[in-house]
């Protein structure tokens, strides 16, 4: 019987599912592949793009106040990444507060702090001139902006908030006379399987461990993970600032991070800072990777801050009211006067729209593009002196 | 991305997973490169959740295009979870239906990668050769001889008819008016 070939292929696709073997990999593991996707393309810049993608990324530059086109990604209101040498890092003792210095060792650049918790504060790893793509979302998937990239994360935990046991067993090695391990099978994150793993951690300080960890596949070798966490410094005490400063906040919710961009690992590639508040805050103690407060299992909240060219029009409202989403009573959002900026809250549920509105309403906003103009955390959110 | 838009991209990947998997198996005839390829294509569409009009048919022409690339791609490149290599499908049961779909995958396994992709994007997504070419990042003249030259090859083994609307000949083929 003769078919056509529309037919054929539809029965082989059809015939070939109904032996398929199993799938290793569902839903959540694509979500999970996904947000590291996006976590490692989180740091966009000025590219060669044209038009109104070049637009959206100067936009969503400034606040992470690059230094230039081979700068570093650095946090917010710190000093530029610099080769001259850094003190000893100490611990800064506030909860909110972070210490780590941007400095070049080689062919590696390291930011200074992009989020901070009560636990530890991390800060990108770019090796070389690493630079990442924005694409156009299009079949085609034209480059319409590069960005500086990064390759690994340099994560400082607090004394005593760390324990190395998914380094048992590993490499010992020395970095600057302070006992270390090596692990080229470890993950930043446990749980994931992609090709992203190498790890070094080592003790800055007694009883105080900090890690480096590849985010790509490329990886890292032992030797270079070693001349990072040789050069990790510290400087004075800085508090994180932000461009929203929140008057009331639903009662129980406390600051759990504070962003350059989102809360790792659930970073959003387009935010200019954040901050995540929940009703129990993880302890940050007896650590043994960095902390997704989102699926700590509490009930918890994100705003963030959004150049407008990187959201949905049908959310854009511009005004200096809040107003929340027809379709999810878990989402308000509030514009800036400009009408350049997108505040969204994001609520895992167990807030009333009329309080998470009242959230973003009572809020003062400072110019997401002026960094200067930006509040200290712990003048931002209530009760986040501690 | 935020909670609706993640609730969303879940539906969407529960939903085209499977068809998606299907598809890439045609492509590159390999059920591990096959998931590699749907996996790899769906993260990179999580990151662009937002800014894709079409997900569904966005997934599908990405699909075919890393099922190629992962043919292509030398082992150690590909971004693959570790672990065995997933079994194969059962051997045939000698019965004439599953003998006939066993034929057209055997037909289809004995033709350059290429040529699979653009058989599978013209005739079971009915993509025009423009629109294939472009998914593939060829040619379009690359497009209608491949075209061609898989149809012949098939013929020789399959008896099949020619699609409605279309009209072939070795190393051209163009939509009938």
């Amino acid at each position: 019987m003769s078919r056509n070939m529309q037919d054929l292929l539809q029965e082989a696709r059809a015939d070939a599912l109904v032996e398929a073997p199993p799938m290793r990999r569902g839903v959540d593991q694509v979500v999970a592949a996904g947000r590291m996707r996006r976590t490692r393309s989180r740091l966009l810049r000025i590219g060669a793009g044209a038009g109104t993608a070049v637009a959206v990324a100067a936009a969503i530059a400034l606040p992470h106040a690059f230094g230039g086109t081979s700068a570093p990604p650095q946090a917010v209101g710190a000093p530029a990444a610099t080769t001259a040498p850094a003190g000893p890092l100490t611990y800064p003792s506030g909860a909110f507060a972070y210490g780590i210095t941007g400095y070049k060792t080689g062919p590696f650049t390291v930011s200074s702090a992009i989020l901070v918790t009560p636990g530890y504060q991390e800060s990108y790893v770019r090796r070389g001139d690493e630079m990442e793509n924005i694409y156009d979302g299009t079949k085609e998937e034209k480059v319409v902006a590069s960005a500086p990239g990064y390759s690994a994360l340099l994560t400082v935990y607090r004394p005593g908030a760390f324990q190395p046991t998914r380094f048992n067993g590993t490499e010992s090695v020395r970095v600057n006379g302070r006992p270390g391990l090596y692990a080229a099978g470890v993950h930043y994150q446990p749980g994931d399987t992609s090709p992203s793993k190498g790890a070094l951690a080592w003790q800055y300080a007694d009883g105080a461990w900090a890690t480096v960890a590849s985010v790509t596949p490329d990886g890292y070798s032992k030797a270079e993970f070693l001349q990072i966490a040789s050069g990790l410094g510290g400087g004075a005490a800085t508090t994180p600032t932000v461009p929203v400063k929140l008057a009331w906040t639903p009662p129980g919710y406390t600051l759990t991070s504070v962003g350059a961009t989102d809360d790792f690992p659930n970073g959003g590639p387009y935010m200019v800072s954040s901050v995540r508040l929940i009703k129990t805050r993880p302890a940050y103690t007896g650590l043994t990777a960095t902390v997704d407060a989102s699926a700590a299992g509490s009930p918890t909240f994100r705003v963030g801050v959004f150049p407008v060219s990187f959201t949905d029009s049908t959310h854009q409202r511009p005004g200096a009211a809040a107003y929340c989403n027809s379709g999810n009573a878990n989402l308000c959002y509030r514009m800036t006067p400009d009408g350049k900026y997108l505040i969204e809250l994001n609520s895992s549920g167990g807030i009333s729209t009329a309080d998470l509105r009242r959230v973003l309403d009572e809020a003062t906003l400072a110019d997401p593009g002026k960094p200067a103009t930006w509040f200290p955390v712990t003048q931002a959110v209530p009760g986040a002196d501690g | 991305m935020n909670s609706d838009d993640e609730a969303a991209f879940r539906e969407f990947v529960t939903a085209q997973m499977d068809q998606l998997r299907g598809l890439a198996y045609l492509t590159c005839g390999d059920w591990q490169l096959a998931e590699d390829a749907v996996c790899t294509v769906l993260a990179k569409l999580y990151t662009r959740w937002r800014r894709v009009d079409r997900p569904d048919s966005y997934a599908r022409t990405m699909v075919v295009r890393a099922a190629v690339d992962e043919v292509r791609r030398p082992w150690w490149k590909r971004e693959r979870a570790a672990g065995d290599a997933l079994p194969e499908p059962p051997a045939s049961d000698g019965t004439p239906a599953v003998v006939d779909r066993l034929t057209v995958l055997q037909a289809l396994r004995t033709l350059p990668v290429q040529q699979r992709a653009v058989l599978v994007l013209r005739y079971l997504e009915g993509r025009s050769v423009q629109e294939t070419a472009e998914a593939l990042r060829c040619p379009e003249g690359t497009v209608k001889t491949h075209t061609a030259r898989g149809l012949a090859r098939l013929r020789e083994r399959l008896d099949v008819a020619e699609p409605l609307g279309i009209v072939a000949v070795p190393g051209h083929i163009e939509r009938a008016s």
